[in-house]
């Protein structure tokens, strides 16, 4: 599922922000940093990603991470673990 | 109000100098299509297109001192001047007409550069002491007036427009890299820079002197945003801002032609419209904008404030075709890249108010500064706070910064903004914790240009160098950088000034009164509350104007933009891609352009965000910029057409 995930947020972020990921800019690039994100994109953003994984986005999870695509595929990853946990 | 432009210690032959100083002027005639004149001497041409406001019989210019010593060109309005001719007259200063521009010559010799902090003012002027050779060109202190200055083979280039210097032989222009990605990431030129090679703009409350080749800079004017002890009750300190107010519009509308006010339905212009109506005999003139699209339209406040005093008013239609074809013609008048398409309907308003038979206008521009009216100052507050603060009030907080901005409202939009805050609560640019947002979201504009370097680094000199910065509180430093940058740079210059007068309308700002910026350091976050915007404001004119402006709240003045640009005019896609323009202009990156252009005009508008529109403004109007200055198409082909007069100091002949 992570691979299919990164993929699916790749795609989106490439075709949302215009831009490529390659030696530049990379899975672990701060997206804010690089000009790529700004708050209207990180907002949608994270809409796409609560609706698309079903991961409700809990601020004290949301803060410390660091908006690149790696960091946003680990939180969803971590989420969904500690969901099925709990249950 | 009027402009200016000159030259100093040309290498050229003197006797081309009138020629030249005519070629200048005739450039900016648009700024004073009155009349003009211009002094000739050894080592300096210099004149003024004029705008007849104060004296219209005997306030030519240029001026000079009655013994012959100091020649003044000037382009503004001192509102204190009846005061200060008193006390020159007082020390036996004599005057010969009865304009604000010789009291400004008697004043610097009465008092030098001391004269200037007495100057209650927009204004720039040139002024040249023929004894010892030496011009002063000055600033005023919220840089209200523009005022370049160019080196060109040895010579100083002066001028209100740059534009002016396209009439001097050989003057190019070519785009600065560093200065293009400062402008783009931060949305403005900063203090000194105009996006050109080779040219600085003077900043705001500075000077800067020449003498053969020793040149002089100083600052005369500080902003000051740490204001002393606040009023002792919110009573007191409502009365106070009131009392400033109105000494700040009774002086702005001295004037011996007709005033009339803009009136967008907003907070600030409605507080103008209301002081100027209580001031003059006949109905008072008011004038806005109404847009097509409803997104943008004010027109019911607008009609709601001039039923409810009364004012005779008048509004210019806005669509997106006029947007769009206005743009070229208001970019030419700009001069420098725009990052919103704002600017154009206050062109096209300028152009109403001026068929009207009007020449200056009142504004609201300066309140938000002043009375901390943006959202960027609650996004201080809560950022600089927010390690104080549990997730619950962060939310409330959160709900109460941008409620115009539908995509930040409802639960769900609060609580991802709790996390897009979280991103910017450590200070990672030295100095600039509270514009951190604004500046990663100016980043992708950047994007545009080849090379970047760091985007910043111009802002983080500006605020280091600047002494007693560090002392500021969080909210006192997000006040100064918009007073530095944004308002100076782009709302008073590129939205204001430069749309006003390129239809010879001259337009004055109570709320940049001196006196009234200080009185507003002085209230600000010591009453009311700090998410309230202009808290105080609205409590002293609550009683006096519809309730519904004032309970209204923050709708930012905005304009069609790109999606303007992509229903109406489709061929822009070539014209903004074209490679043989996109090399010549030299700082772009062709292939992030055509893929961005692509972007924007194969999207649905609604998925065009801010940022790409900020990009995609940035874009046109370099292409733009580029047609009209690099290329130099924006050179005049036709002699100055006012009535010009011209001192000879070189020969002692006056000719008209």
């Amino acid at each position: 599922m992570t691979t299919a995930m990164k993929q699916e947020l790749k795609k989106h972020m490439e075709e949302q922000f215009m831009f490529e990921f390659d030696s530049d800019i990379t899975e672990d690039t701060d997206l804010f940093k690089a000009g790529i994100l700004d708050s209207f994109g990180y907002l949608s953003l994270m809409k796409h990603v609560e609706e698309e994984y079903g991961v409700p986005l809990g601020e004290e999870i949301l803060g410390n991470v660091m908006v690149s695509l790696s960091g946003i595929v680990g939180f969803v990853d971590t989420a969904r673990a500690r969901a099925a946990g709990s249950r | 109000m009027c402009g200016i432009a000159g030259f100093y210690g040309s290498s050229l032959p003197p006797q081309e100098y009138e020629n030249l100083i005519h070629g200048m002027l005739a450039q900016i005639e648009h700024r004073g299509p009155d009349e003009a004149g211009c002094l000739l001497d050894d080592r300096l041409a210099m004149g003024t297109v004029r705008l007849s406001i104060i004296d219209l019989s005997t306030g030519s210019q240029p001026v000079g001192s009655a013994d012959g010593r100091y020649w003044l060109c000037y382009n503004g309005e001192l509102y204190n001047y009846r005061e200060l001719r008193e006390k020159l007259t007082a020390r036996g200063f004599a005057f010969r007409t009865a304009s604000d521009t010789e009291v400004v010559l008697n004043a610097w010799a009465a008092w030098g550069l001391d004269c200037l902090p007495r100057f209650n003012g927009a204004f720039a002027f040139a002024l040249y002491d023929s004894t010892t050779g030496e011009l002063h060109l000055v600033r005023d202190r919220f840089g209200k007036r523009p005022l370049y200055v160019a080196r060109h083979r040895g010579a100083w280039l002066f001028a209100s427009e740059m534009k002016a210097f396209l009439a001097y032989p050989d003057f190019s222009f070519a785009f600065d890299e560093a200065q293009m990605a400062s402008v783009f990431a931060t949305w403005t030129p900063l203090p000194g820079q105009s996006g050109y090679r080779g040219i600085e703009q003077i900043p705001m409350g500075e000077y800067l002197s020449v003498r053969g080749d020793e040149v002089r800079r100083g600052r005369w004017a500080t902003l000051d945003l740490d204001a002393g002890p606040a009023p002792e009750s919110e009573r007191e300190a409502v009365e106070l801002v009131r009392a400033d107010l109105e000494a700040a519009v009774d002086v702005r509308l001295r004037s011996d032609v007709e005033v009339g006010v803009y009136a967008s339905g907003g907070l600030d212009s409605s507080i103008i419209a209301h002081l100027a109506a209580q001031r003059t005999n006949r109905p008072l003139r008011t004038f806005s904008i109404e847009f097509e699209d409803a997104e943008f339209d004010e027109s019911a406040e607008q009609a709601e404030l001039a039923a409810h005093l009364g004012t005779r008013h008048s509004t210019v239609r806005v669509t997106d075709e006029d947007v769009v074809d206005a743009f070229p013609e208001a970019v030419r008048h700009a001069e420098v890249p725009v990052f919103r398409t704002a600017f154009v309907p206050m062109y096209l308003l300028a152009g109403h108010v001026r068929s009207e038979g009007i020449k200056v206008v009142l504004s609201g521009e300066g309140a938000d500064e002043a009375f901390l009216g943006y959202g960027i100052f609650k996004d201080t507050q809560l950022l600089s706070t927010w390690h104080e603060l549990d997730d619950d009030t962060r939310l409330r907080r959160l709900s109460r910064i941008y409620p115009y901005l539908r995509h930040f409202n409802s639960d769900d939009g609060h609580r991802r903004m709790l996390g897009l805050y979280r991103q910017f609560t450590e200070e990672t640019l030295p100095g600039l914790f509270s514009h951190q947002m604004r500046f990663q979201n100016g980043r992708f504009a950047a994007r545009l240009l080849k090379n970047t370097g760091d985007p910043f680094a111009a802002l983080g000199e500006l605020v280091a160098d600047e002494p007693g910065y560090a002392q500021l509180t969080p909210v006192q430093k997000a006040q100064w950088l918009e007073f530095r940058t944004l308002l100076s740079g782009y709302l008073l210059s590129t939205q204001g000034e430069r749309m006003t007068l390129a239809h010879g309308v001259e337009n004055r700002c109570p709320f940049l009164d001196p006196a009234v910026v200080r009185r507003a350091a002085s209230v600000n976050l010591r009453f009311g509350d700090p998410y309230d915007e202009k808290y105080l404001l609205k409590r002293a004119y609550a009683d006096v104007l519809p309730e519904r402006i004032v309970k209204k709240g923050k709708f930012p003045y905005r304009a069609p933009d790109s999606a303007a640009f992509v229903r109406s005019r489709p061929e822009h896609r070539e014209l903004l891609t074209d490679p043989h323009t996109l090399d010549e202009i030299g700082v772009l990156d062709a292939r992030f352009v055509k893929r961005f252009t692509d972007r924007v005009f194969d999207s649905p508008p609604e998925q065009i965000g801010t940022k790409e529109n900020q990009a995609f403004v940035l874009l046109a109007s370099t292409v733009w910029l580029h047609h009209w200055y690099v290329r130099g198409n924006a050179r005049r082909r036709t002699p100055l057409g006012v009535p010009l007069y011209v001192v000879d100091r070189r020969s002692g002949a006056l000719s008209a």
